[in-house]
C-alpha cells in the first residue's frame, strides 16, 4: 500500500491529472486478465486481449501519435488542395506513457498466452504498473519477474542497500556530470545548426552518442539501485553497448528491456527467423521500424529505426562473403578484426543517432552533408578552436567532457571482468572510500547544475 | 533499530561529513559575498580572487547587495572607466557591471537583470545606463550564456555551494588572504601580447562572422524599454588601436562595421571613439590594442559627462 501511494505521489508530482491514465490502464488490464483467466479457450480470450490492446494503444495513440498522423494527413490533403479541418490535439505527452503501457501490455499478452498466472490482488497489480523507480523510463519489467517480488517480505540487508546506493551514485554521476555536460554542446549545436559545420557537428554528434547512453543508462542505474535499496531486483538495461561487435549484439546490450519486449511480443509473433528469407527481413525491418516509432512521433525516429533494421538485414545478407574474406585473409578472431568490428558498429550507431537527435529530417541531412566539410582542418588545433566559437563553452569544457567520457568507458572496460562494486569490496578501505568521494564530489562539483537537462527518455 | 541499519546510518553520516565541512568553508570564505554573513576573509582578498575567476558573478551579487540607479555594462574594456571621476562630474554613484569577455547577448541580459532588480524591489527603473559595445561583439558567433547561470546561482544556494568555480575561488581567496596577497601579478610581455592580440585575438573575432539578427532585435527592445521608462541609455564604442581596427579590412568587414554603427544609431545615444583619431593612432594610449590606459579612460569620461566631445563623436 505504501509503495502504491509513493508511486502515485511520484507520478502526480509531475502532473496530477494524468494519474487517471495509469489508473485506467491498471483497471482495464486487471479486469481483462481476470476475464481471460476464467476462459479456457484461447479463441475466446482473444476478444479480451483485443480490448486491452485497443484501449492501451488507443490512449498511447491519442496522446503521442495523433498530432503526428494528423499533421501528415493535413500535408497530403494540402497537396491536393483539399480542405482538412481536423484540429491538433493540444495536450502534453504524459511522461513515461510508452513505458508503463508496454509493461501492462506484456502482462495481458502473457496471461493470454498462459505464460504468467493472473494477478488477483488489485493493489499489487497497481504497484506493478506504477512501481515508481521504473515508472517513467523503465526498465520495462515483465510480470513474472517483478510481480512475485511484491509478495516477498524484504528485510533490511546492509550489503544489498549499500550495493543499491553505489549503483545509484554511479547513475547520478553518469547523468548529471557526464550527460548534462555533453548536453550543453549537443543542444547548442543541434538547435542552431545553421551556425555550425565541420568539426562542431562531428563533436556534437559524438557527444550525443555518449550523452544518450549516460543519460539513459544513468537513469536505469538510479532506477535499479533505488529498487534494490528497497529489496527489489530489476532487469539490466545496458551492457556496455558501444563495445558491441555487431548491430545485432548492440541490440542485446542497448535498452535490453525494450529490445527483448519487441523480440517477444512483435518479432517472434510475426514469425521471427523461422520463415522464408524475405519474410525474415520483413519481420526484422518492421520490428525496428515500430521500435523507432515507439521512441517518438517524428519521421526522424522512424528513419532511425529503419536504419537499424537495414543494418541488420545487410549484416545477414553479407554474412557469407564477409566470412569468406575473413577466412581468406586469416583474420578470424584476430585482434585487428575485433577492433574493426567494434569501430564499425560504433560508427553505424553514431550515424543513426544523427537522425535520432535531429529536430527534423532536413536537419539530419544538413549534419551528414556538413560534418566533414572542413576535414582538412581537423589537424589544425587553432582552426578547430575557431570553428567551435559560438558553442557557448570553452575548449577546456570540451576537454573535460572528453575526459569524463574516457573515465566512463574505463569503468565499462573494468566491468567486463566482473561487477565493479563487487571488485571494489576486496580493495582496502582508503581505495573504496576514495572512489566514493571521487564520485560524490564529482556529482557535487562537476555537474553543470545551472544547466541541467531532463532525462531524454522521459519524453518517450 | 536493526544493527545493520545503525551501521549504515553511521557510515553515511561519516561519509557526508566532508560535505558539511565544505558547506561551512563556503559560509566562512564566501568569496562572492553570496551569504554576506562572514567577514573573516578580507573584502580585498575576496574581490581579487572572485574578479579573477568569475567577474560576472561577483559583480551581479555585488549589484544585488548594493544596487545603484546608474550602471555601466560591458566587458573588460569598460572596466577602465573611472567611477570616482564620473561621480565628481555627475554626483551619481555608478556601478560597473562588467564581465571579462562578455558577449553582447550577455550585456543585454545584464541590463534586464539589473533593471528587474529595481523593478522587483520598488517598481522603479534604472536611470542612467552606459553600454560598452564594439563591432567585435556584434557577431552571431560571439555568443555565451553565462547570465542565465548567474541567475540560477542567485536563486539556488545549492548551485552556489556546489560549484567548481566557487571551489576554485575559495581556494584562491584563502591563498590570497593567508599566503601571497601582496605578491605582484606577473607582468605580461607587452610586445608579445600586443602581437598576439593583433594576430590571434583579431582572427578569433573577425574570421568567422555572421550578422547577429536576433541580438539586434534584442538591442532594439532594450532601447525601446529605455525610452518608455525614461532611462538615459548611452552606447559607448570604445577605441581600439588602429592596428587592431585595420584587421577588419583583412576580413572584408568594413561594410559590416558601418552597418553596425548605422543599426545602433537609433537605439540610444551612440558615442563613438573607434574611428581614426588621435587616440586610435597612438600606441602609448593603450595597454594592449583593445584596452586604453587610465589617462585615456579619464579623457573619455571627461568628454562623455561634460557634454563636450572633442575626440569622440556622436553618431
Amino acid at each position: 500500500m505504501l509503495l502504491l501511494i509513493a508511486s502515485y505521489y511520484f507520478y502526480m508530482c509531475w502532473k496530477v491529472e494524468y494519474i487517471v491514465l495509469i489508473i485506467a490502464s491498471t483497471l482495464i488490464d486487471y479486469f481483462v486478465a481476470q476475464k481471460m483467466a476464467a476462459l479456457k479457450q484461447k479463441v475466446k480470450r482473444k476478444k479480451w486481449l483485443l480490448i486491452s490492446l485497443f484501449s492501451n494503444l488507443g490512449i498511447l495513440f491519442g496522446f503521442k501519435y495523433f498530432n503526428f498522423v494528423n499533421a501528415n494527413v493535413q500535408t497530403i490533403f494540402d497537396q491536393f488542395n483539399v480542405f482538412y479541418g481536423v484540429p491538433a490535439f493540444d495536450v502534453l505527452l504524459p511522461v513515461g506513457i510508452s513505458f508503463y503501457t508496454f509493461q501492462t501490455l506484456s502482462y495481458t499478452i502473457d496471461v493470454y498466452n498462459g505464460k504468467t498466472p493472473v494477478q488477483n490482488h488489485l493493489g499489487i497489480f497497481a504497484v506493478y504498473v506504477s512501481f515508481f523507480p521504473q515508472l517513467v523510463a523503465g526498465p520495462i519489467e515483465r510480470s513474472n519477474h517483478l510481480l512475485p517480488q511484491f509478495f516477498v517480505e524484504h528485510k533490511f540487508s546492509y550489503d544489498r542497500v549499500k550495493y543499491g546506493l553505489q549503483q545509484m551514485m554511479w547513475g547520478f554521476f553518469k547523468k548529471v556530470v557526464i550527460a548534462d555536460r555533453l548536453a550543453i554542446v549537443v543542444d547548442g549545436v543541434y538547435n542552431n545548426l545553421d551556425n555550425y559545420s565541420g568539426i562542431s557537428l562531428l563533436i556534437a554528434t559524438l557527444f550525443f552518442t555518449f550523452q544518450i547512453y549516460c543519460d539513459f543508462s544513468g537513469y536505469s542505474d538510479i532506477a535499479i539501485g533505488s529498487a534494490r535499496v528497497m529489496g527489489f531486483e530489476l532487469m539490466d538495461n545496458f551492457k556496455r553497448p558501444y563495445f558491441s561487435k555487431s548491430i545485432s549484439e548492440f541490440w542485446q546490450r542497448w535498452h535490453i528491456s525494450l529490445s527483448t519486449w519487441f523480440r517477444d511480443y512483435l518479432y517472434i509473433p510475426l514469425g521471427g527467423n523461422r520463415v522464408v528469407k524475405w519474410r525474415w527481413y520483413y519481420n526484422l525491418f518492421i520490428t525496428f521500424l515500430v521500435s523507432g516509432f515507439w521512441h517518438g512521433a517524428n519521421w526522424t525516429f522512424l528513419v532511425w529505426g529503419a536504419l537499424h533494421g537495414t543494418y541488420l538485414i545487410m549484416a545477414i545478407t553479407f554474412k557469407k562473403p564477409k566470412q569468406y574474406l575473413l577466412d581468406f585473409f586469416k583474420l578470424n578472431n584476430s585482434y585487428i578484426h575485433k577492433i574493426y568490428q567494434v569501430s564499425f558498429t560504433f560508427a553505424l550507431a553514431v550515424f543513426a543517432w544523427i537522425f535520432f537527435r535531429s529536430n527534423n529530417i532536413s536537419d539530419a541531412f544538413y549534419v551528414i552533408n556538413n560534418m566533414f566539410s572542413d576535414i582538412g582542418d581537423y589537424t589544425d588545433f587553432e582552426k578547430m578552436k575557431l570553428n567551435l566559437r559560438g558553442l557557448g563553452v570553452g575548449i577546456n569544457d570540451i576537454l573535460i567532457s572528453v575526459g569524463l567520457v574516457a573515465f566512463m568507458e574505463c569503468y565499462n572496460l573494468y566491468e567486463r571482468s566482473g561487477d565493479v562494486w563487487g571488485k571494489l569490496e576486496n580493495k582496502p578501505r582508503w581505495i573504496r572510500w576514495g572512489v566514493y568521494y571521487i564520485l560524490l564530489f564529482g556529482i557535487l562539483f562537476l555537474a553543470p547544475y545551472s544547466r541541467v537537462s531532463n532525462f531524454i527518455y522521459f519524453q518517450f | 533499530m536493526n544493527k545493520d541499519v545503525k551501521i549504515l546510518l553511521r557510515k553515511i553520516g561519516v561519509f557526508v561529513l566532508p560535505v558539511f565541512a565544505w558547506i561551512c568553508i563556503v559560509l566562512i570564505v564566501d568569496p562572492f559575498n553570496y551569504f554576506n554573513v562572514s567577514q573573516i576573509i578580507t573584502a580585498k582578498a575576496k574581490e581579487k580572487s572572485a574578479q579573477q575567476l568569475n567577474s560576472l558573478l561577483y559583480n551581479a551579487i555585488h549589484f544585488k547587495n548594493n544596487p545603484t540607479k546608474h550602471i555601466i555594462i560591458g566587458d573588460s574594456r569598460i572596466r577602465k572607466l573611472p567611477n570616482s571621476r564620473i561621480k565628481e562630474l555627475t554626483g551619481n554613484e555608478y556601478y560597473t557591471m562588467h564581465s571579462n569577455a562578455a558577449k553582447l547577448n550577455e550585456i543585454i541580459d545584464l541590463f534586464w537583470f539589473s533593471d528587474s532588480l529595481w523593478f522587483s524591489t520598488d517598481s522603479t527603473n534604472l536611470e542612467n545606463v552606459i553600454i560598452g559595445i564594439n563591432f567585435n561583439l556584434y557577431n552571431e558567433y560571439a555568443y555565451s550564456n553565462r547570465v542565465a547561470d548567474v541567475k540560477k546561482i542567485l536563486d539556488n544556494k545549492f548551485i552556489y555551494i556546489f560549484n567548481w568555480n566557487i571551489l576554485e575561488t575559495v581556494y584562491l581567496a584563502l591563498k590570497n588572504e593567508f599566503f601571497d596577497f601582496n605578491k605582484p601579478n606577473e607582468k605580461k610581455d607587452k610586445e608579445a601580447f600586443w602581437d598576439y592580440t593583433i594576430k590571434t585575438i583579431a582572427k578569433n573575432h573577425y574570421s568567422k562572422y555572421k550578422h547577429p539578427k536576433e541580438t539586434l532585435l534584442r538591442l532594439k527592445e532594450m532601447g525601446d524599454s529605455c525610452k518608455a521608462n525614461n532611462i538615459n541609455l548611452i552606447l559607448l564604442i570604445v577605441p581600439h588601436h588602429k592596428e587592431f581596427h585595420d584587421r577588419l579590412v583583412d576580413y572584408n568587414l568594413e561594410a559590416e562595421e558601418a552597418r553596425f554603427k548605422e543599426a545602433i544609431k537609433d537605439i540610444g545615444t551612440v558615442i563613438d571613439y573607434d574611428f581614426p583619431n588621435q587616440i586610435t593612432n597612438c600606441r602609448s594610449c593603450f595597454g594592449d590594442p583593445l584596452h586604453t590606459t587610465d589617462s585615456i579612460s579619464n579623457i573619455i569620461v571627461n568628454e562623455l559627462f561634460s557634454d563636450s566631445l572633442v575626440i569622440g563623436r556622436k553618431l
